[in-house]
């Protein structure tokens, strides 16, 4: 499984550098979300993985140089920080120093509380993906019921072909695409509370 | 969950529910039957929240890219050109519509048939209220589907324009063009304000401007029908959740009093719209958390456009300020009104909304409130310096704000016109009685204005510190503090960070590092943590722990302020090199430290490590500076500092003659700058015997100028200078085995020690 760590356990363990498995979970675990932010923002996918990994090279930097303070704020502040940051400094170069950043995009890094809703929606995002795969790999939902669930939401099919694809109710088609659903949010909420840890 | 609730007492199947849920239609029967059975409700809620969390689980999966997915699936009647623009919640395309060869903008949820039920529902609004409106300032609706995906979909009038904020920043407008688009805007937000309908996100990105200045709005997609009863309208726009834009959101949608929205929050949003276009920046902080938001709207009026941008007449000024007052009463009561009184503006004919004239008061205050005159062209430029730059503290109440502005431009004048050749009776006034005089004019004439009060208070303890005279500045900071106690955050960490200042110079740390925790607090508190307010106060917490010898603690405050600085002006800045140069100077502080406990090596290190830094911060300075800038001057000085600490002697000369050729050229030879660096230079050549005659003749001016800056200011601080410069001359002549030049050091000791005794009696018969 990808996530099992809090994020306290992540960055205790990254104080090691030697510690390759620990720093291939963080970046699994912040890079889709920072390419994602940086998405938002408007800028396009090579800018965006650019910025994804300039910010996890600085964060890294600055966590061995002790800089990061726990008691100051959440990691996920911290690498908002960054990457905007980043940003900024990515569009400065990218016009040769002449060209302003695009209007639009310095407006919304301009405005702190924006960019925390982007990055907390990106990062709902990669616990939803990440929730998703384990549901599908690991979870111990019969595969009738994954399999209903993905004909009715997935491909589109109305209940009645499913329920008649399956030699069911409509009723039992509602009920497993429900316990999925219940499968997932506890997957979501055990993952949630790995990163709200940080 | 499921089956416990079905079929019971006549209950739905859920497959009704289910349909429900996902956005079909209910009949008569199933709301009459929701309506009395609370378990059937408990269920639809559920199944809307299983599909919602499923919705977004797949849609986060999938990662689509929405133009390809419109590909695979297209809408019948149109081929999709490009992306247009993506929002929070939907994406618009460029597309043609085949039948009439006309260019469209084509609206989808981002999310597709992921969409939860309150996006589809805020979409399938949307379509219902931009259908009826027909305005030539609104986007027209063609007309609405689903596509074979199964998307849901409209087709709108494509405007070939910019955004409001990228027209103002293309076309630079006049304040008259300005003002003619806002009355088209005011137009067309009052037909729909007529028509029931309150846009409740008016911002630039919603306001398109069209090749020939017309402007047009959109994205109706959390408009609200004014009045309205209905309770899924009322449940789809109270969800909890903020819907609109807080930068041009009216305080009462940002405490989500519902009940309260009205027309008029649109017609604050325009405020904010024309404040920005007219001033070049938003009326309000954001601050760092909704209360505080709130906090900013409900309590603080901006000060006028006009204050930020000249050439806005007052007309505008009024018209904006009425706009954004945060008491929607007295807003104008629908964008109709605001609209008649632009074109009033724009006709030269009155406004309607015409301010109470504070022109009579004011007058009578610059009156009441004119100053002796003085003849210290020093302390002039101080006071003016610093009622300038505390000018911006009032903007907290509009007619209070004005009262301040015009009773320190009464002292700036009765200042300004000060001749100090021909100044009456003043050549003999000290600094302290100066002092004195502004003293009795705050407390006798301007205890009735406490931030005015405040201010000045601020302002003389302030000079005080310039001087030196750090109880008196102490005690008039602390008065200025209590008075500020109820001024807000901004004031009250002003307040706290300037007596931390007077703090750290009376060596009080322990003191000092609360008040500045405090200034802190209340920094963050006003304006977020990114400002340059709250990078200075981290800085000079970094300070104050470096004095206290918490070199890790001083660092660590350093790297917060250092963060902010590089987020607000890049990694190169004047600021981030000063933390370089802060940073350094703790390194030579515990290098310091270990060469005390003969720790040599390590110690050597941690200087070669700050001499480093320092180059870093001097190639970051000539980067952005030019060759001449005083900054390089002073970071030559610290460079040769460090090389002394190093007793790399001979490199460090070169470089504090390098700091004075700049100092002098840009501060004259005399300035305090240019006098600490002849001492430094002095000092080195002094450690090393070398050039020991240019160092005597450095260390007497020094001593001279100090001697006669104590004598003309009666201050203790350049007396204590000039003594310390007549002993290191003393020490100069003694190892250039000079004896009229020693001779004449201690005389210069012995006036000095003279005038210091005679300055101390006579403060302490001064004192009551």
């Amino acid at each position: 499984m990808e996530i099992t760590r809090t994020t306290t356990a992540m960055l205790d363990a990254l104080h090691d550098p030697a510690n390759a498995e620990i720093w291939d979970a963080f970046d699994r675990r912040y890079r889709s979300i920072l390419i994602g932010f940086a998405r938002n923002l408007g800028l396009n996918e090579q800018d965006s993985a650019d910025i994804a990994q300039e910010t996890l090279v600085r964060f890294v930097k600055e966590y061995r140089e002790g800089r990061y303070d726990r008691e100051r704020g959440r990691l996920g502040a911290w690498l908002v920080g960054i990457a905007r940051f980043r940003i900024l400094d990515h569009r400065r170069r990218k016009g040769g120093g002449a060209e302003l950043i695009d209007e639009a995009i310095a407006a919304k890094l301009d405005d702190e509380r924006h960019l925390t809703q982007i990055w907390e929606n990106e990062r709902r995002h990669a616990i939803l993906q990440v929730a998703m795969r384990e549901l599908r790999e690991t979870s111990r939902t019969d595969p009738r019921t994954i399999e209903m669930f993905e004909m009715l939401m997935v491909h589109g099919l109305t209940p009645q072909s499913v329920a008649e694809h399956h030699g069911v109710t409509t009723h039992d088609v509602y009920l497993a695409k429900s316990r999925v659903a219940q499968g997932l949010r506890k997957i979501v909420d055990r993952i949630q509370a790995e990163y709200d840890d940080g | 969950m499921g089956d416990a609730h079905e079929s019971i007492g006549g209950c739905p199947d859920r497959a009704e529910l289910e349909i429900l849920a996902s956005g079909g239609t209910s009949t008569p029967e199933l709301s009459g039957h929701l309506a009395h059975c609370a378990s059937c409700r408990a269920l639809l809620k559920e199944i809307t929240e299983e599909n919602d969390l499923l919705g977004s689980a797949l849609f986060a999966e999938s990662n689509s890219n929405d133009i390809e997915r419109i590909e695979d699936q297209p809408i019948d009647g149109y081929e999709v050109l490009r992306e247009l623009h993506r929002g929070g919640q939907g994406v618009v395309f460029v597309a043609r519509q085949i039948s009439t060869n006309r260019t469209v903008a084509i609206k989808m949820l981002l999310q597709g048939r992921f969409a939860t039920s309150s996006q589809r529902m805020r979409f399938d609004r949307e379509v219902e209220l931009v259908a009826g409106l027909r305005h030539s300032g609104i986007v027209t609706l063609y007309e609405s589907g689903t596509s074979r995906g199964g998307d849901v979909y409209f087709a709108m009038e494509y405007v070939d324009g910019t955004t409001l904020d990228q027209w103002h920043e293309r076309v630079r407008p006049s304040v008259g063009e300005v003002s003619d688009l806002f009355a088209k805007i005011c137009s067309a937000v009052r037909y729909a304000h007529g028509r029931g309908i309150i846009h409740r996100d008016l911002k630039p990105g919603n306001i398109l401007v069209g090749p020939m200045g017309h402007p047009h709005i959109l994205d109706f997609g959390i408009a609200r029908v004014a009045n309205s009863g209905d309770p899924e309208e009322t449940m789809a726009t109270e969800a909890g959740q903020f819907l609109g834009t807080f930068a041009y959101a009216a305080p009462e949608q940002l405490e989500g009093a519902a009940d309260r929205v009205d027309v008029r929050v649109d017609v604050f949003a325009l405020g904010v719209l024309l404040y920005e276009m007219l001033a070049g920046c938003r009326p309000f902080e954001m601050g760092d958390s909704l209360a505080e938001l709130i906090r900013n709207r409900l309590d603080r009026i901006p000060p006028a456009p006009s204050s930020h941008a000249a050439g806005v007449p007052l007309d505008l000024d009024v018209i904006c300020l009425k706009a954004l007052s945060p008491d929607p009463e007295r807003r104008y009561a629908s964008a109709g009104e605001m609209e008649e009184d632009l074109q009033r503006h724009l006709d030269g004919r009155p406004i309607l909304a015409r301010a109470d004239s504070t022109s009579y008061v004011l007058g009578r205050l610059i009156r009441r409130h004119k100053v002796p005159f003085l003849a210290l062209a020093t302390i002039v430029v101080l006071v003016i310096a610093s009622l300038i730059s505390l000018g911006f503290l009032y903007a907290e109440a509009e007619h209070e704000r004005r009262v301040a502005d015009e009773t320190l431009r009464g002292f700036q004048d009765s200042i300004g016109i000060i001749n100090p050749q021909t100044g009456q009776g003043t050549h003999d006034m000290s600094v302290g009685e100066y002092i004195r005089i502004m003293e009795d004019h705050v407390v006798s004439e301007l205890d009735e204005q406490p931030r005015v009060g405040s201010a000045l208070l601020t302002t003389l303890g302030l000079i005080e510190l310039a001087f030196d005279e750090v109880d008196k500045s102490q005690a008039l900071l602390e008065q200025a503090l209590v008075l500020r106690r109820d001024s807000g955050p901004a004031a009250l960490g002003e307040a706290y960070h300037n007596l931390g200042r007077v703090l750290f110079r009376k060596g009080q740390y322990d003191n000092a590092l609360d008040s500045y925790r405090n200034a802190l607090r209340e920094r963050i508190d006003a304006h977020g943590t990114f400002h340059p307010d709250v990078a200075m106060t981290y800085q000079h917490l970094g300070s104050t722990l470096r004095r206290t010898g918490d070199y890790d603690g001083a660092l660590s405050e350093f790297i917060q302020a250092e963060l902010i600085w590089e987020s607000l002006y890049g990694p190169s800045s004047e600021q981030v090199a000063g933390l370089l140069n802060n940073r350094a100077w703790v390194l030579v502080d515990q290098a310091r430290e270990y060469a005390a406990a003969g720790r040599d090596e390590e110690s050597r290190s941690l200087l070669e490590d700050a001499h480093f830094r320092l180059l870093d911060a001097s190639a970051m300075i000539r980067g952005i500076a030019s060759a001449n800038d005083y900054r390089i001057g002073r970071s030559e000085r610290s460079i040769g500092q460090v090389l002394v600490e190093l007793g790399r002697l001979e490199e460090a000369i070169p470089r504090f003659d390098e700091s004075l050729r700049i100092q002098i050229s840009r501060q004259g030879a005399q300035s305090d700058g240019v006098l600490r660096t002849m001492l430094l230079r002095a000092s080195a050549c002094i450690q090393g015997g070398i050039e020991l005659d240019k160092a005597a003749r450095d260390v007497r001016v020094v001593a001279e100028v100090r001697e006669q800056q104590g004598s003309e200011f009666q201050t203790e601080a350049p007396l204590k200078s000039a003594l310390s410069s007549w002993r290191m001359l003393e020490e100069i002549h003694r190892l250039r085995d000079d004896p009229s030049g020693l001779a004449e050091s201690t005389e210069g000791i012995r006036r000095v020690e003279l005038a210091l005794e005679r300055l101390r009696s006579s403060a302490s018969t001064d004192e009551p």
